[in-house]
């Protein structure tokens, strides 16, 4: 098992590939590292152009996911500008973290803990090291897609109630002026034990409206293209933080829902579009402006609303697709609880949908003893 | 007789489709912009690598949608066949999906399967309820609405749409179609005229125009037309139509040589709507403006293809690009006049029927179906054999008020009652009808139904071996020759077989029969190498030396 030198080494080497060969090293704080928890590095695109690779780790008994950051990957998409990829790799890392410690020193526990974080300088021969920063998170036994499957009383409650929960997340996140951007079911954890639930996973696509600048902030969609919201996917950038980003995160929660429940999303749907109104990033040519088209993904949106309604629980059918409707509505400035935009600065109002989650979640309980 | 007046004018008026057929159209794209770039997505692998390393439904349903988004087949097939497998755990939204990539069936919006008016508005209705703030929703329904015959609802919602998008070029240019649709062409035209974007859109100043000519007023954007046409202003596909609009006004005050030029510009890229103006415009000066190469790039041009396959004689073709335009514009009464047109000539009168009589629930006072009707019905024959005789009481009562009206339809209800006497062996008055027909739209310089009376006359005479039967076809046959009708030149085809062999008329006067009497295609792909230059001194016909007989 290699162990890691003292961080006070002279050179640097590069090996392109160090990330990926990083099985038994040992981490600064103890852990680890197994196995990559995938055979391939995590795309660019998939982590808001940032590079990772992910590894399960252990110590002590204990289990735990460890996001290493891949310099070697970011030095061969910078041609070989090894200042800009380390500084840029550095500022990503470093944002992070800064997140993370907000919701740590928050007490956030809806948002995926951290059990370590650093840097680690792998050995590369005499006097050389290659640095690697990463974060440990506690280790999830799995993601929300495992819950895709038709429904019985029981999955239904237990749905809701990891809806409810993510809820509560992103109203922790909102809470602390971070957006997430990437609220997708990869990116939701579950954690069996103690039967705590869901958890929201992965920043590496979030902002913080505090003036500090995220790498993904110029991006017109800053998370999964495949989720994004479509004035995102038109090239619109809405000129309001909470239209931006924190109704870009109402609309990952309502495709949620539907994902949940229905296996899709109304992104899914509107890809059946003709090509001539999609816009580019869905394969299609559109080159107008977003309210010439709109009218044609508030269609569609009325089409799937109506399409979804019989995989949903029936007793719950109707508040599900208002749900819905109210957070992936394709007018961006009518995101969210009609009632609570009303009111002064137009809030999204996470708050009442978490109610309205919770309400159902109960509903649901009670109906699962019935059964 | 069934009556399409094949010289009638034409306007380039907006054509009015379903909000996601007319996605795909011209008119529905922005002048200038140009899209933007795609960002790159490599997320496909991933999704892969999670879905085999431990297949679920969630992990199949993620790579289905991004495997068909990205039209990765293989793969999308890969997860819709597990998802397959799931059998009743699968949601059904996304089994109906998986299933129809797994039958190579590409999946549609649902408004797209739903082809009944009826059912259509139903539907619509229905997402309304739920987001009653999207115009293009409004629109549709108004279309269905026309379709069905209620104008008055149609013109309700279509007001809502034009509240909600008071600037969508597609919705402004629905509204002028319906308006036009209605009858109420003033208030159409005022639509656009006063419109502030149309000074700046060449599809609104096309309509413009279009509407002014409908409503016998002077086009406002004339001007601004003429500015547009100027070369590389515009792409050309945004032009077609206001290029045809101009030409059509051209063609109307005699400057043909400009004309011509629009409507070679109108063909650099038309739309159906622009290229069906620029074969209209062709019908008559037969300019060499190689309509038919354009249709070939030209999608849903029924109404050009039916007009071009017409004109080469091939009525069965014609009828059946008629019906695909009646589908595509099944509000218009054009269409509808069309099917049975050609539907006429071909003796398929059971067609005639079935599209009168649904074109007639929808306009129950259109004279223009209850006059095909009532000649497919005489024509088949079984209205005079049912014994209840109350319907053909009524149709005689529909036809009496219509000659007595003195109408523009009067002389085919004159022409419809004389075929009624000639089946009811009333020979002479028969006879009489049909000449007095043939009379009143000489006097009219109507020469197209005077043929057509002449023609009709003579099939009566020879059917019921009417002593004038030769003497009928003498007539007809000379006054075919002086009109170019593809139509009539067709029937007459026929009728001179039926004439050399009266014993086989009910075959020959049968649909089944058609292709026989078409005009053969060899002969149009001769035709169409002939070339026609316009010099100064006036036109040159060049033969190419193929078609010179040397003897």
């Amino acid at each position: 098992m290699a162990s890691v030198p003292p961080a006070s080494k002279p050179g640097i080497l590069i090996d392109p590939h160090i990330a990926h060969k990083l099985e038994g090293t040992v981490l600064p704080d103890g852990w680890v590292l197994k196995a990559k928890t995938r055979k391939m590095p995590i795309a660019p695109e998939e982590t808001g152009g940032k590079f990772s690779v992910g590894y399960t780790a252990e110590k002590d008994g204990k289990q735990a996911f460890v996001k290493v950051f891949d310099l070697g990957g970011a030095l061969m998409r910078n041609s070989g500008n090894i200042m800009k990829a380390m500084m840029m790799l550095g500022q990503d890392h470093q944002y992070e973290c800064q997140l993370l410690d907000i919701c740590d020193a928050a007490k956030l526990d809806r948002i995926v803990k951290v059990l370590g974080k650093g840097q680690a300088d792998i050995p590369m021969g005499d006097h050389l090291a290659t640095p690697i920063p990463y974060i440990v998170f506690e280790h999830a036994d799995k993601d929300i897609r495992k819950a895709l499957a038709k429904t019985s009383a029981i999955e239904d409650a237990w749905r809701l109630r990891m809806l409810h929960q993510v809820a509560i997340g992103l109203q922790q996140l909102h809470g602390k002026q971070i957006a997430h951007q990437d609220l997708k079911p990869s990116n939701i954890l579950i954690f069996e034990q103690d039967d705590f639930g869901a958890k929201i996973a992965d920043l590496g696509r979030a902002s913080r409206n505090d003036g500090s600048q995220a790498g993904h902030d110029g991006y017109f969609i800053a998370g999964d293209p495949a989720y994004a919201p479509p004035e995102q996917a038109y090239g619109v950038r809405a000129e309001h933080w909470r239209d931006r980003r924190d109704g870009c995160d109402l609309y990952h929660l309502g495709s949620l829902i539907a994902f949940v429940f229905t296996g899709t999303t109304p992104n899914w749907y509107y890809t059946r579009l003709p090509e001539a109104v999609r816009p580019v990033q869905w394969r299609g040519n559109w080159a107008g402006s977003y309210p010439e088209v709109v009218h044609h993904i508030n269609a569609a949106f009325a089409e799937y609303l109506a399409l979804i309604k019989p995989d949903l629980p029936a007793w719950a059918a109707d508040q599900l697709v208002l749900l819905i409707e109210q957070m992936c509505d394709p007018e961006y400035s009518k995101r969210g609880d009609p009632d609570a935009r009303k009111q002064v600065g137009e809030p999204l109002g996470l708050d009442r949908f978490i109610s309205r989650f919770d309400a159902l979640a109960n509903i649901a309980k009670v109906k699962t003893r019935a059964a | 007789m069934t009556v399409y007046n094949e010289k009638t004018k034409r306007r380039v008026v907006p054509r009015w489709r379903s909000s996601i057929v007319a996605a795909s159209s011209k008119d529905f794209q922005p002048l200038k912009t140009k899209p933007g770039k795609q960002r790159p997505e490599h997320i496909l692998p991933t999704q892969v690598e999670d879905f085999e390393a431990a297949p679920d439904l969630g992990r199949a349903a993620e790579l289905f949608a991004t495997a068909s988004r990205l039209g990765e087949t293989a793969r999308a097939k890969q997860a819709a066949a597990f998802i397959r497998s799931q059998g009743a755990l699968a949601p059904s939204l996304l089994m109906d999906a998986a299933l129809s990539v797994l039958n190579g069936i590409k999946p549609r919006l649902l408004s797209e399967r739903i082809t009944q008016d009826a059912a259509a508005v139903a539907h619509l209705r229905a997402l309304l309820k739920r987001r009653p703030k999207t115009a293009n929703l409004w629109v549709d329904l108004a279309r269905h609405q026309a379709a069905l015959g209620d104008t008055e609802k149609a013109a309700k919602s279509m007001q809502i749409a034009l509240a909600l998008a008071p600037n969508h070029r597609w919705v402004l240019r629905s509204a002028s179609r319906l308006l036009l649709h209605a009858g109420e062409v003033e208030a159409a035209h005022r639509l656009i005229a006063r419109h502030p974007r149309t000074r700046f859109d060449p599809w609104l100043i096309s309509a413009e125009i279009a509407s002014a000519q409908v409503a016998g007023k002077q086009p406002k954007f004339m001007r601004q037309a003429r500015d547009m046409l100027r070369p590389q202003i515009w792409l050309p596909s945004h032009v077609s139509e206001l290029a045809t609009a101009v030409a059509t006004v051209e063609l109307e005050t005699g400057t043909a040589k400009n004309a011509r030029r629009l409507l070679k510009l109108a063909l650099k890229d038309p739309t159906e709507n622009a290229l069906a103006q620029v074969e209209w415009a062709e019908r008559d000066s037969r300019d060499g403006l190689k309509v038919a190469s354009a249709l070939s790039r030209t999608p849903d041009a029924y109404e050009a293809s039916c007009w071009v396959k017409y004109n080469e004689g091939q009525l069965e073709e014609a009828l059946e690009a008629a019906r695909q335009w009646l589908q595509d514009e099944s509000y218009a009464t054009r269409p509808v006049g069309m099917v049975c047109y050609l539907a006429s000539f071909l003796d398929d009168y059971k067609s005639v029927i079935e599209t009168a009589n649904e074109a007639l629930l929808r306009h129950p006072d259109e004279v223009l179906h209850r006059n095909n009707l009532i000649f497919a019905l005489l024509s088949q024959g079984e209205l005079l054999a049912n014994p209840d005789q109350a319907e053909l009481a009524s149709h005689v009562e529909f036809l009496r008020r219509r000659i007595n009206a003195k109408d523009d339809d009067a002389l085919h209800a004159t022409a419809n009652l004389g075929l009624l006497c000639y089946r009811l062996a009333r020979l002479e008055d028969g006879r009489k009808l049909y000449e007095a027909t043939m009379d009143a739209a000489e006097k009219m310089g109507n020469h197209l139904i005077r043929a057509h009376a002449a023609v009709m006359n003579s099939r009566e005479a020879l059917l019921s071996r009417a002593a004038w039967s030769n003497e009928a076809l003498a007539t007809a046959r000379k006054l075919t020759k002086r009109i170019l009708s593809p139509g009539l030149s067709f029937y007459m085809r026929k009728l001179e077989a039926v004439h050399k062999d009266p014993q086989k008329a009910a075959e020959i006067l049968s649909p089944d029969t058609a292709k026989q009497y078409s005009t053969p295609k060899q002969f149009v792909d001769l035709m169409k190498d002939l070339r026609i230059e316009h010099t100064e001194s006036g036109p040159i016909l060049w033969i190419p030396k193929h078609l010179i007989k040397r003897n």
